[in-house]
């Protein structure tokens, strides 16, 4: 318990310190939200615009740096954070909730995907060592996950989506159905979720795979295992209870790290693939110095991140009893 | 164990696809049936992530495409394609004989879509809305308003502080009525988003999702007989390549995307229903920063235009899609009628030898290494500016920059990320620099926003768009006479003055146009503004341009 309380104390420390380095840092990058958006039109917004602009945007306010960062704390206390220049005049959550869901379906489900199939694989492959299984597949991995992301996913949506015509080529559901929760809805939903997640999975997979692997096979090593095989205990028993339990730790907190991150969204894929979710909606903030909206997206970020290693350390404690002993 | 896993995964895979086929063959299509109406029009303006629900006029950058133009329109529709205008919710307006007051005269029986019939209240409404939120105001009408009234409920007059021609296109073209029975319940119009519009177009939000929004066609148009097509469907696409795609298999209809090599993409998979018409929308410059030398001398700027070699530019860096420029700065053809007779056939062409001796001649001598140096001992050496990642003109600073030294001056190219490309600019803290101009519906908007020394700062303060610093008494009375004047001919006389400056002064350097972008399938609907039949700029992020285009296209 006392362990897992000084980590709670550390995480907290950790927030504060994000959550301020979140404040300065965009305030350190040059520009201006208004020159920024009026350049971007590139002639079509008049020149006359810039000071209604700034109006609308509450950019006059000449406040000191500090009095901005004690409103800014205030603000998130209150759970307030702020509004979006680049979706002026929505607020950041609204902003954030339009693309949360799909980020965390999406990116969530295949991030746990990809996890459990390439530990999986990769125990499988130490245990088979030297097997066809494991001398084909670790360098077929190795070789998808060589390949730049946006490459595969392009080429993979040509081929199946654009050629082939067997999944959509754009969105993340069909646009002819009323969003909700009724049947066709979700079925068009997973439908086009499908070449996403499957890329996505497909080029994270070998990491997982090849990390478990060599992992295993320090593990198999060990004495214990030595142990329980010759115990007699069954070839599944020792591989997942014995072996496959020892070389997970440091799986784990890889897989803690990439949870955090998913909530960052998958530009390269929403790029791709057209599908709706909050690496756009961060890329299109930084475009347009939209600080409200980053810090927004930055904050999640980070708590997820926290939490996510929360949640290992919690693991750990579970799975190995060396850390519940320690002091 | 594993087979039968396969086989639940692809029969699982193979339901998803039967099932999508039955939804794909639910949808009712729009291929024409004979009627002229009906049909559902879907349009990519630009790459767009989510959409939030915003259709407030005033909010031009981040309201929802269409909200300007198919549901709130304007007192004219002017075609920057020519710059004329026709009569829209006002039907016939005069300018006072001292350009100092505009009264518009509007059309009677026009309503809002609740029903509620449109009166010039609703006009000098929306106007003192601007007013009172500044924020509203973005084409700054106030700077130059003095009052506003309404005689009558079809009547309006807007009078001013001084001549001021040019506010028929911002009073005119550019103002989106908004209905005063509504807007005054709203407590801040400056942040609301408007989600649920009600305005006089002949289009009214039928639904929306952050994924695609339908606006549905007005039953009580007061246009009769239009629009002919049922809705206009807007999806979100995060980039152009899934647009073009979906271009390309006819399952969008309107496009205002850039597309590499568009006759191979796009054009040749179809050639009889995939069209395009990249028409020039501004002029792009190399910006010369003439508050400094050695841009400050005349010689220097002459020999900078002579030695470029703008139809390579065209060519290499921008796919041929943007002709090269016209010396005037007019905008051709949609410019050609304000064209000075003088410069009827003139056109930029390259002459290294005339740049060498205009330079020679101007005091500069080629060094040891056969480059320029001034008689100040000086080498002839700056930077041209561009962004990073613009590629088209990167290439074209590039072939610059190679010209500049065939001829013995040392310019080299500066990639800068885009925010301090911009400040640069505006600041002044620059030597040259690639960039666009800002036009209107006559050559007058792009040389006032360039030229007026309104627009310009000294160097270290923020230039609103007269990033040059061109700061000359002869442009500025010109310019001036041309925005307090009604009468035609005084008009063409600035513009033809303005277009000698442009020629022989050399503010700064034409190089090539800018292009509208415009994709669009005939196969489902016809009566797309093109090359032959200019009748509006057509890009479908053009307000309220685009609106027009809405009320022309049918079904074949």
């Amino acid at each position: 318990m006392q362990f897992l309380l000084r980590r709670l104390v550390f995480y907290l420390v950790a927030l504060w310190a994000a959550i301020s380095l979140n404040f300065l840092i965009p305030r350190l990058m040059p520009g201006d939200p208004v020159l920024l958006l009026v350049a971007r039109l590139q002639g079509q917004v008049d020149p006359r615009a810039i000071a209604a602009l700034r109006l609308q945007f509450g950019l006059n306010a000449n406040s000191s740096m500090w009095s901005q960062y004690v409103n800014y704390l205030s603000n998130l206390l209150h759970g307030d954070l702020g509004t979006s220049i680049a979706y002026f005049p929505s607020s950041v959550a609204e902003v954030i909730g339009l693309g949360l869901k799909w980020t965390m379906i999406l990116v969530g489900v295949s991030a746990i995907l990809s996890f459990f199939i390439g530990t999986l694989l990769g125990t499988i492959a130490a245990w088979r060592r030297g097997s066809w299984f494991d001398t084909t597949l670790s360098p077929l991995l190795t070789f998808f996950s060589a390949i730049p992301y946006f490459w595969l996913a392009l080429i993979v949506l040509y081929i199946l989506g654009f050629l082939l015509k067997w999944f959509p080529l754009t969105g993340a559901y069909s646009l002819d159905l009323e969003p909700g929760f009724s049947g066709p809805f979700i079925l068009s939903a997973i439908y086009h979720a499908i070449l996403p997640a499957a890329t996505i999975v497909i080029s994270s997979m070998a990491g997982w795979m090849l990390g478990m692997r060599n992992a295993m096979l320090t593990t198999l090593a060990e004495d214990y295992v030595l142990m329980a095989q010759a115990k007699g205990l069954s070839e599944r028993r020792v591989m997942i209870t014995y072996a496959a339990r020892n070389a997970i730790l440091p799986n784990i907190t890889g897989f803690a790290l990439s949870l955090g991150f998913v909530v960052g969204g998958a530009l390269l894929t929403e790029i791709v693939f057209s599908y709706p979710g909050l690496g756009y909606i961060l890329l299109q903030a930084v475009q347009s110095d939209d600080f409200p909206l980053m810090q927004g997206i930055f904050l999640m970020i980070a708590i997820a991140v926290l939490g996510a290693n929360f949640l290992a350390d919690v693991c750990y404690v579970v799975l190995d009893p060396r850390v519940r002993q320690e002091r | 164990m594993n087979f039968w896993q396969r086989r639940t995964g692809a029969s699982v895979l193979m339901l998803l696809v039967v099932v999508s086929m039955l939804l794909a063959g639910c949808d009712t299509g729009s291929s024409g049936t004979g009627s002229k109406y009906g049909g559902s029009v879907t349009i990519v303006p630009a790459p767009n992530g989510v959409f939030t629900r915003n259709f407030n006029p005033f909010l031009a950058n981040s309201s929802r495409t269409g909200t300007q133009g198919m549901i709130y329109e304007t007192l004219l529709m002017f075609n920057r394609m020519n710059g004329n205008s026709q009569p829209w919710l006002a039907s016939s307006y005069s300018v006072a004989k001292d350009a100092t007051s505009i009264t518009f005269h509007l059309r009677q029986g026009v309503k809002w879509t609740d029903g509620q019939p449109f009166t010039s209240d609703d006009v000098v409404y929306t106007l003192k809305l601007m007013q009172k939120y500044p924020a509203l105001d973005g084409n700054s009408l106030w700077s130059t308003i003095q009052s506003v009234s309404n005689p009558d409920a079809s009547t309006v007059t807007v009078a001013f502080k001084q001549p001021a021609v040019t506010m028929l296109w911002y009073l005119g073209g550019q103002t989106y009525i908004v209905p005063e029975h509504i807007w005054k319940n709203i407590s801040d119009p400056s942040t609301d988003a408007n989600p649920n519009p009600v305005g006089t177009g002949p289009f009214a939000l039928k639904s929306f999702d952050p994924q695609l929004y339908v606006l549905g066609k007005n039953a009580h148009y007061w246009q009769p007989g239009k629009p002919y097509v049922d809705e206009l469907r807007y999806p979100a696409y995060n980039s152009n390549t899934s647009a073009d795609l979906l271009l390309s298999q006819g399952q969008v209809d309107w496009t205002g995307l850039y597309t590499p090599n568009i006759n191979k993409t796009f054009v040749q998979l179809d050639p009889t229903h995939n069209h395009y018409w990249f028409p020039p929308s501004d002029v792009v410059m190399l910006y010369l920063n003439t508050a400094k030398a050695p841009f400050n001398q005349l010689a220097v700027r002459q020999a900078l235009s002579a030695a470029i070699d703008r139809q390579k530019i065209s060519q290499v860096a921008e796919n041929n899609y943007d002709p090269v420029a016209s010396p005037t700065g007019l905008v051709l053809p949609a410019d050609q009628k304000y064209l000075n007779a003088a410069y009827a056939n003139s056109t930029f062409s390259v002459d290294a030898a005339k740049a060498t001796s205009l330079l020679e001649k101007a005091g500069y001598k080629k060094g040891a290494n056969g480059m320029f140096v001034g008689q100040d001992g000086k080498p002839l050496a700056f930077k041209i500016n561009v962004v990073a990642g613009w590629t088209d003109w990167l290439t074209a600073s590039q072939i610059m920059a190679s010209d500049f030294k065939a001829i013995g001056i040392d310019a080299t190219v500066n990639v800068a990320t885009f925010n301090d490309y911009i400040s640069a600019l505006a600041q002044g803290d620059f030597d040259t620099a690639i960039s666009w101009t800002s036009p209107g519906p006559t050559p007058y908007f792009l040389y006032n926003s360039m030229l007026n020394s309104t627009n310009t700062a000294a160097i270290g303060q923020k230039a609103t768009s007269n990033w040059e610093r061109w700061n000359d008494k002869a442009t500025d009375t010109l310019l001036n006479q041309y925005v307090s004047s009604t009468d035609e001919a005084t008009q063409q006389q600035a513009l033809a003055g303005l277009q000698k400056i442009m020629v022989e002064q050399l503010p700064s350097i034409p190089l090539m146009y800018g292009p509208t972008w415009y994709e669009y399938n005939t196969s489902h609907f016809v009566g797309w503004p093109d090359q032959s039949n200019p009748y509006a700029s057509p890009a479908p992020y053009n307000a309220p341009d685009a609106e027009l285009v809405a009320l022309t296209i049918h079904q074949p």
